[in-house]
């Protein structure tokens, strides 16, 4: 007798553990945990692995980071702002800076970024580089994409004016 | 009233073993553009102990999914532009990659099928993600993969590159 009362006992326990004391409300807060996951991945925040030199030293090859999705629901992208850039779909997708807007001109000389033909300041950049792009005019839709890392030539550097339908979001971190 | 109830299941269940048993033997020409692509995704892909047979023959069941006369117009970062017409000298591109990388994996991500409106011809919309096994980075390209149906096979007639970031 008392060795099946211990046993119901210790069952008891690891019930209590994986199912909580009320079944019905563990299981209503299980549907509920996966459906707000399941929202908030598709139109909140994306949690993202990153892998590639493009954005060093800003951030690591290899590093975990999230895409806010909702940033620019209300405000336009700014410069400076770190986005996550979607390709056919959002398996893979490029992290890059926005440092072009719509209807500007982007150029590089001796490595300085010049906005309208105006020397703009990138606090963000640790390497100091001679990229020369000639101006190239930015679309009404469009913002031009660069990655942090200056200290590959710009010819091996992906960059670049993209639609804002490419657009995901801001990184958060 | 059971039995009434019992009817309608197996009624239930044999509709939705037509349909599946329909949808097996007859896929739709989006399934089959899809098994075709993970196909070549597979067949592109190869590991470093690749005998030499099964290199070419890999290589030649690969350059069997394109027309005999079919145009590639490629155009990676840090790959360089790439064109090829014909399906023999695809096939001897496919070997050169072979022969010059130890292995390879190649995936097809996202994609996105539309097939025309004559029913004879699609557009696969993808991102390739290739990565050579043991090395840190990777390359990423957008394609447009434009299959034709040739008989009963949909067979790519022209890959083009969608670029994300545009340049002047």
């Amino acid at each position: 007798m008392g060795t099946e009362r211990d046993s119901s006992t210790s069952w008891g326990w690891l019930r209590v553990v994986l199912i909580g004391r009320k079944p019905r409300f563990t299981v209503v807060r299980i549907v509920v945990l996966v459906t707000v996951v399941f929202w908030l991945r598709a139109e909140v925040i994306l949690p993202i692995r990153m892998q590639g030199v493009s954005m060093l030293p800003t951030y690591p090859t290899w590093g975990i980071n999230f895409v806010n999705r909702l940033a620019y629901r209300n405000s336009p992208p700014q410069r400076g702002d770190v986005v996550a850039i979607r390709t056919s779909g959002e398996s893979i997708m490029y992290l890059k800076r926005i440092i072009g807007l719509p209807g500007e001109t982007v150029a590089f000389h001796e490595g300085r970024l010049l906005i309208n033909g105006q020397a703009w300041p990138e606090p963000y950049i640790k390497n100091p580089c001679h990229w020369e792009m000639p101006e190239e005019r930015v679309g009404l839709d469009e913002y031009f994409v660069v990655g942090d890392n200056r200290s590959m030539a710009i010819e091996d550097h992906y960059h670049g004016r993209m639609p804002r339908a490419r657009l995901v979001g801001r990184i958060m971190l | 009233m059971k039995r009434w109830l019992g009817w309608l299941l197996v009624a239930i269940l044999l509709m939705g073993l037509g349909v599946w048993g329909w949808r097996f033997l007859f896929p739709s020409p989006e399934k089959v553009i899809r098994a075709r692509l993970n196909r070549m995704a597979q067949l592109a892909t190869f590991a470093g102990n690749e005998g030499p047979l099964a290199k070419l023959g890999n290589a030649e069941e690969l350059a069997g999914c394109f027309t005999s006369d079919v145009a590639v117009a490629a155009d990676s970062p840090g790959a360089g532009p790439l064109t090829l017409h014909g399906r023999d000298n695809l096939l001897h591109w496919l070997l050169g990659v072979r022969a010059n990388l130890s292995a390879l994996k190649v995936e097809f991500l996202d994609i996105q099928v539309t097939i025309h409106a004559d029913g004879r011809t699609a557009l696969a919309y993808l991102t390739c993600k290739a990565a050579v096994p043991g090395e840190p980075d990777f390359a990423v390209q957008e394609f447009n993969f434009l299959f034709s149906k040739t008989g009963r096979n949909w067979l790519v007639y022209k890959i083009e590159t969608v670029k994300t970031l545009s340049r002047l």
